[in-house]
């Protein structure tokens, strides 16, 4: 199970840093404001909970009876 | 290597003049009669490279935040062990799957190529590497081998090498869309640092919060002037139309008060003129009854004495007529005298008519003056 199935991290990081950018430039108006607000919100949670995760999986396969496996 | 196999080494030799010791530092060896392996790993990069295979522009770019990280190295090996720890320090929720290969020795072509197959079908894999530790470079040989470089080089997924050894790249270092020095490398190459990310989003997080509150403060510190502008607009309106209204209350007071005062004033002169008008035609009335009487009476007077006047005249007329006539009787005794007598008496009767139309006359017009 991957840590964030179907959550483009990189794209949302990319998404947080332009509504900053825009809030920032300040030529918003308030209702426009609140929306960016309220998206940077709900990315930052889906961020912190994909990335809040514990330890992931390790799964080992043993090469040799990947070999037997061919060889059969 | 056996015990008394010829080799050839790649040392260098220190000599320590003090103590007379003579040390042999070695770098590399092989087997007498390998040696011509550099000519066959020339041969390989010369086709790999006409095929293609180790142009820069051909690598792809290794995901930023990989789902599942694929690996081939020993299972035993203090590799596994680094890499692991590099991607655990970095980002310990990321899955591995690590098959298991041989890394060194006969078998280890077969083994690599096996184990990066086996990964290479795995979807949910989306970087695969391919690692081991340190090792002579015989030991390393299989790194170069055609098959396993050509199947990393097939990968479809993005691919990490890191053979432990920083002198001399591998062709399968080549031929990887990304060459790592050692495991730990490959690990921090793979696995991004949720520490950083974590500290980046903190940031972004930090950003978007004060530049929502400059932008809400601004806004609200606008909306509040322009308030208080309007405010202060409608007061000033409200204060001006209260002072309309006060001064349009107090001319409407004036404007009552003046016509009151106008009105009473032309009604008193009014009534006053009338008083007055009335007064004069009282008295005017009563001087010309008084005149009227006056008149009447003077006329009256003057009738009477016009009446005595007239009666005296004409009784002394009379008298003098009836004189006259008896002695013109007296006279028609004879003719002469009688003819005299009655021309004088139709001359004397034309007088007195004279006479009555005079007194008529003077009688109307002392009626018409006095009127």
């Amino acid at each position: 199970m991957s840590q964030h199935d179907g959550v483009d991290i990189g794209g949302t990081i990319d998404r947080l840093e332009e509504i900053a950018e825009t809030l920032e430039d300040g030529g918003v108006g308030l209702e426009t404001a609140k929306e960016l607000r309220e998206e940077a919100d709900e990315k930052l949670t889906m961020l912190r909970d994909t990335l809040d995760v514990g330890d992931g999986d390790i799964i080992e396969i043993d090469g040799d009876k990947l070999d037997e496996e061919t060889a059969e | 290597m056996e015990e008394g196999t010829e080799t050839i080494v790649r040392a260098t030799v220190d000599f320590y003049h003090d103590d007379g010791r003579t040390q042999l530092a070695v770098k590399n060896f092989w087997p007498v009669g390998q040696s011509d392996r550099s000519e066959d790993l020339a041969a390989l990069r010369a086709d790999l490279s006409a095929d293609g295979l180790l142009d820069a522009a051909a690598t792809q770019p290794l995901p930023e935040y990989p789902h599942h990280i694929g690996v081939v190295t020993s299972l035993a090996g203090s590799a596994r062990r680094d890499f692991e720890e590099a991607v655990r320090a970095r980002n310990p929720g990321v899955p591995i799957t690590i098959c298991g290969a041989t890394v060194q020795g006969e078998a280890a072509v077969a083994s690599l190529v096996t184990a990066v197959r086996r990964l290479e079908q795995d979807s949910t894999i989306d970087v695969i590497v391919v690692t081991r530790g340190g090792g002579a470079d015989a030991d390393l040989w299989c790194f170069n081998e055609e098959p396993v470089v050509r199947v990393i080089a097939d990968c479809a997924t993005p691919t990490v090498v890191a053979v432990g050894h920083e002198d001399d790249e591998t062709l399968a270092e080549a031929v990887a869309d990304h060459r790592s020095m050692t495991p730990t490398d490959a690990g921090v190459a793979v696995a991004p640092d949720l520490a950083s990310v974590r500290q980046r989003i903190a940031d972004i997080e930090h950003r978007v919060d004060r530049a929502y509150t400059s932008v809400v403060t601004d806004r609200v510190a606008t909306l509040t002037q322009r308030l208080d502008a309007g405010l202060q607009t409608l007061q000033q309106r409200a204060q001006a139309r209260e002072a309309t209204r006060q001064r349009t209350a107090d001319l409407e007071h004036r404007i009552t008060v003046a016509y009151e005062a106008l009105v009473t004033s032309r009604l008193t002169a009014i009534e006053t003129q009338l008083n007055d008008a009335y007064q004069a035609l009282e008295h005017a009335v009563k001087a010309d009854a008084v005149t009227t009487r006056a008149a009447q009476r003077r006329v009256g007077g003057l009738e009477l004495r016009i009446d005595t006047a007239y009666q005296a005249r004409v009784d002394r007329e009379l008298g003098v007529l009836e004189a006259r006539i008896e002695d013109g009787y007296r006279e028609i005794k004879t003719d002469a005298r009688v003819q005299a007598s009655r021309r004088e008496a139709r001359r004397l009767r034309v007088a007195v008519i004279v006479l009555l139309v005079v007194l008529g006359l003077t009688l109307l017009a002392l009626a018409v003056g006095v009127l």
